[in-house]
């Protein structure tokens, strides 16, 4: 994705959903209310980054690290992170998201959904090879 | 067990000594890989071939470029079994398709199932390493069930693993159906490669 908005600055826009798989990843919510924090403090994309280079697979994550990952990628104020975090005030985005991506067809991630101009949808399952997602993209621009 | 492998390698000589069951098990193999791969991105696919921006030659390139999810898509564990699936479901069928042109019907109930259960489990078997099996995943989400996924540790790919079993007893059931001959001969005529 990020070599695909490099590519295309001023002709593809990202939008993000929160899809935490909660039968398979039990503190992917949660992880996913950390990045809304983090966003707070202007840190969301990092903050993603982040979290998903060092997740381990398998709910491995010791979450008691956020806070330190927070801080890592620049988030300022822990104290005001770590309130938020345990607030959940984001539950409720997060589950909409959630609610956003099934509708959307989603069934497992990455889901990605490339959208033409003229409104035609193009669902992409899985991590599909650049190549193929660079085709979809360039032919959703043509329209 | 040394009996059993000679079943299965007398067997295989038998039917593979005819290059064009070699042809049969590639083809297989390599539909059975493809769709495997597609049946992932199945409304991408129809999106695209219903779609008046892609041509056909556009199609046909996106249907090739998808083959490489297999690297980007799955773990490395996923990526194998899959292969080793694809290989098995088309020695199967190779198997087959001799029995059946030897014989002109099909093998004992017991070869056939496994064959059809082995299929059966791979389809379910078939998803990403992220998310869980496709088809496996919608089934138990339709049924309000989908938390069973997380008492797989490889997220479903448990039933590829199930596949390969079921296919390589279907190897094993097809292999002794070619060794067991429908009317009394001399072994000599029965299995002329020994």
């Amino acid at each position: 994705m990020q070599q695909l908005i490099s590519e295309y600055p001023k002709d593809v826009r990202w939008v993000y959903r929160h899809f935490p798989l909660e039968q398979l990843h039990s503190k992917a919510t949660k992880q996913a209310e950390a990045t809304e924090c983090a966003g707070e403090q202007g840190k969301f994309w990092e903050f993603t980054d982040k979290i998903f280079e060092v997740t381990p697979s398998n709910d491995g994550l010791d979450m008691s690290t956020l806070p330190t990952l927070a801080q890592q990628v620049g988030v300022a104020n822990i104290t005001q992170f770590q309130s938020c975090l345990d607030s959940g005030k984001y539950a409720d985005h997060v589950a909409a998201d959630v609610a956003d991506a099934t509708a959307a067809g989603g069934r497992g991630t990455p889901y990605s959904v490339v959208i033409a101009p003229n409104g035609e949808k193009f669902p992409v399952n899985g991590a599909q090879p650049y190549a193929a997602v660079k085709q979809i993209v360039d032919k959703a621009l043509g329209s | 067990m040394a009996g059993r492998f000679t079943i299965v390698r007398r067997s295989l000589e038998q039917v593979f000594g005819d290059y064009r069951y070699i042809a049969v098990a590639i083809a297989t193999a390599l539909l059975a890989f493809t769709l495997s791969v597609w049946l992932r991105n199945v409304s991408l696919i129809v999106t695209a071939l219903t779609s008046s921006l892609f041509s056909l030659t556009d199609s046909v390139l996106l249907l090739l470029r998808l083959l490489g999810g297999i690297a980007t898509a799955d773990s490395a564990l996923v990526a194998v079994l899959t292969i080793v699936m694809s290989l098995m479901f088309g020695v199967n069928i190779a198997l087959l398709s001799y029995y059946f042109v030897q014989r002109r019907k099909l093998p004992a109930i017991k070869a056939s199932m496994t064959t059809v259960s082995g299929v059966i489990a791979a389809v379910f078997g078939i998803g990403c390493s992220a998310c869980g099996t496709l088809v496996l995943s919608a089934l138990l989400s339709s049924v309000g069930a989908a938390g069973v996924l997380a008492f797989l540790p490889l997220g479903g790919g448990e039933f590829l693993i199930l596949s390969i079993a079921l296919l390589t007893a279907s190897i094993y059931w097809l292999a002794k159906s070619i060794q067991t001959s429908a009317v009394c001969l001399p072994e000599e005529l029965v299995n002329p490669l020994i």
